[in-house]
């Protein structure tokens, strides 16, 4: 039977002229309308927002900071409305949503001479791991630190040193190795985190397929606080690179990438390392050594 | 024909102008205005949008130094309109343009490569825009519960250059004729000591502008603003 029920036209538009065109699509809702791509305007959050945290199975630093911890979602609970694409910008802001504390907190761990080795007890299953908190705020931000404290900090010590001690500019060679290295670091550091960390998920995930490619581009990024005292200390060194023999600020810069080496390696063990999975964080650790070594012969 | 008959070309359901909306342009056009380029001059036309940037740029040029409230609906002219539509502007998408930034990025990139190559130019024209860009996309990640648009926020960015603008064109026009005679050892400490005192004033007044405009409080906000104008502020000292 026929459905001769007529419902109420929106506007005089509203007519059917029986060929396709535009007027086929009144009815439909306008996709640029979408409330996925735009209630930030009104008061509901977009629904990368709905639960874009979890409270976190984090043990440690619960008491002592007070602050619980928390885990992004990346798949929402079952039920829940559909989640943004990763090919929308507000898919990746639950990787930046969170509080300075919590940024402290992962940063102290970064640089913390004692780790808990909690995820290489041969007899954890992956589930028991502990899930840090998963942001992408330190991998880009630490990151840039790291490339501009060179920028910076040398850029200063030649100001310093050559404008206002000795009274002279600076000359052009050393201007044109400051832009150089701004350069070399860009696509050093920010191709290890990515191309690099995203390997290490590839790997990860054969004896975990709950670690996410947000944790360890996260991790990757957090090995990398350690570089930037690293590198001031470096710039230093280097301002006095011609005043002293030549050897000594070579072995110096050597000592002090191995330094962090050694420190990042720490970190990414305690963070990556899997049941089951030693020969993986022992490629990971292998393919940090690399990156250390391309960064001393690029970079420092 | 009268003008009844002439169909508005832009239709603006928002009170334009003002970072934030809480501007006082849009307060003569109404909350809905109807306005057209059609029926109107050139001249009026560009005068409105000149008096438009300048509206906007009178919120970052006036430095905010301890005082984060002072640019509010009130101050600006829109406490008469009423609270309604003051709760509807707030959340209204910025009104931005990208003039004022395009005119910003011009000016830095001929100051600062005034005595070398266009190469320079170029370089220092689009990395000034991938940084606006870099700003705008922190800004929508952190704070996308404001519901500002990406070019929104790549125009304030833009705005908030203008402080790095006045230094670089005291660092690299201003100070060089002042101290036409930099072979004296002293004078180019002096000129030097002062480079880095003006890039310093002026890194703060961006800083603190940009937060104030963006309503950015925290740690986690306000470094990576700071870190890229500061990187943007460098290339004047360095150059």
């Amino acid at each position: 039977m026929v459905d001769t029920k007529v419902t109420p036209s929106r506007d005089s538009f509203e007519i059917d002229d029986g060929l396709e065109g535009v007027d086929d699509f009144v009815n439909e809702s306008n996709p640029f309308e979408n409330p996925f791509h735009d209630t930030i305007a009104n008061d509901e959050p977009p629904p990368a927002y709905q639960e874009p945290l979890q409270p976190s199975a984090r043990i440690s630093d619960a008491s002592t900071s007070g602050d619980a911890g928390t885990v992004p979602s990346p798949t929402p609970a079952a039920g829940t409305e559909p989640q943004l694409g990763p090919g929308l910008l507000n898919y990746y802001s639950r990787y930046f949503q969170l509080s300075t504390q919590d940024f402290k907190t992962n940063l102290h761990e970064s640089v913390a001479f004692k780790l808990k080795k909690e995820n290489d007890d041969e007899e954890s299953s992956p589930s028991t791991i502990s899930r840090e908190p998963t942001d992408l705020y330190g991998a880009i931000w630490i990151t840039a630190t790291v490339i501009m404290s060179k920028f910076l900090i040398l850029g200063l010590l030649y100001l310093l040193r050559q404008g206002i001690i000795n009274g002279v500019e600076i000359p052009e060679r050393q201007m044109e190795s400051l832009y150089l290295s701004l350069v070399h670091g860009i696509w050093i550091f920010y191709s290890y985190i990515f191309v690099i960390g995203g390997a290490s998920y590839k790997l990860l995930n054969k004896v975990d397929d709950q670690i996410t490619l947000a944790e360890t581009i996260s991790t990757f990024g957090y090995s990398l606080t350690i570089w930037i005292p690293i590198s001031i200390i470096i710039e230093v060194v280097e301002l006095f690179q011609h005043d002293i023999i030549r050897i000594i600020p070579l072995l110096l810069k050597v000592f002090f990438v191995a330094c962090a080496f050694a420190k990042s390696s720490i970190y990414l063990y305690s963070k990556l390392s899997r049941p089951n999975g030693s020969k993986y964080v022992n490629a990971i650790i292998v393919a940090n050594g690399v990156f250390c070594l391309l960064v001393k012969i690029f970079y420092f | 024909m009268s003008d009844d008959m002439i169909e508005p070309d832009v239709v603006e359901s928002r009170v334009g102008g003002g970072f934030g909306g809480s501007s006082s342009a849009g307060v003569d056009a109404g909350y809905t205005s109807n306005r057209g380029t059609l029926d109107e001059s050139v001249y009026e036309t560009f005068k409105r949008d000149v008096l438009d940037i300048n509206t906007r740029l009178k919120q970052v040029v006036y430095p905010h130094f301890g005082c984060p409230q002072r640019c509010t609906a009130a101050d600006t002219g829109r406490a008469d309109v009423g609270d309604q539509r003051a709760d509807v502007g707030d959340q209204r998408e910025i009104h931005c343009d990208l003039w004022a930034p395009l005119t910003f990025i011009l000016v830095y990139a001929a100051s600062l490569s005034r005595s070398n190559t266009n190469a320079l130019f170029s370089t220092v024209f689009v990395s000034l825009w991938f940084v606006l860009l870099v700003m705008a996309v922190h800004l929508r990640l952190t704070k996308i519960r404001d519901g500002n648009s990406l070019l929104s926020y790549i125009s304030i960015s833009g705005y908030c250059l203008f402080p790095l603008v006045v230094n670089n064109l005291v660092s690299q026009v201003i100070l060089p004729l002042l101290f036409h005679n930099l072979e004296s050892h002293l004078l180019y400490r002096i000129y030097t000591a002062l480079r880095l005192v003006i890039l310093g004033g002026s890194l703060l007044w961006s800083i603190s502008a940009v937060s104030f405009v963006t309503k950015s409080t925290t740690f986690i906000q306000v470094y990576p603003l700071a870190l890229c104008l500061f990187g943007v502020g460098w290339l004047s000292i360095l150059s």
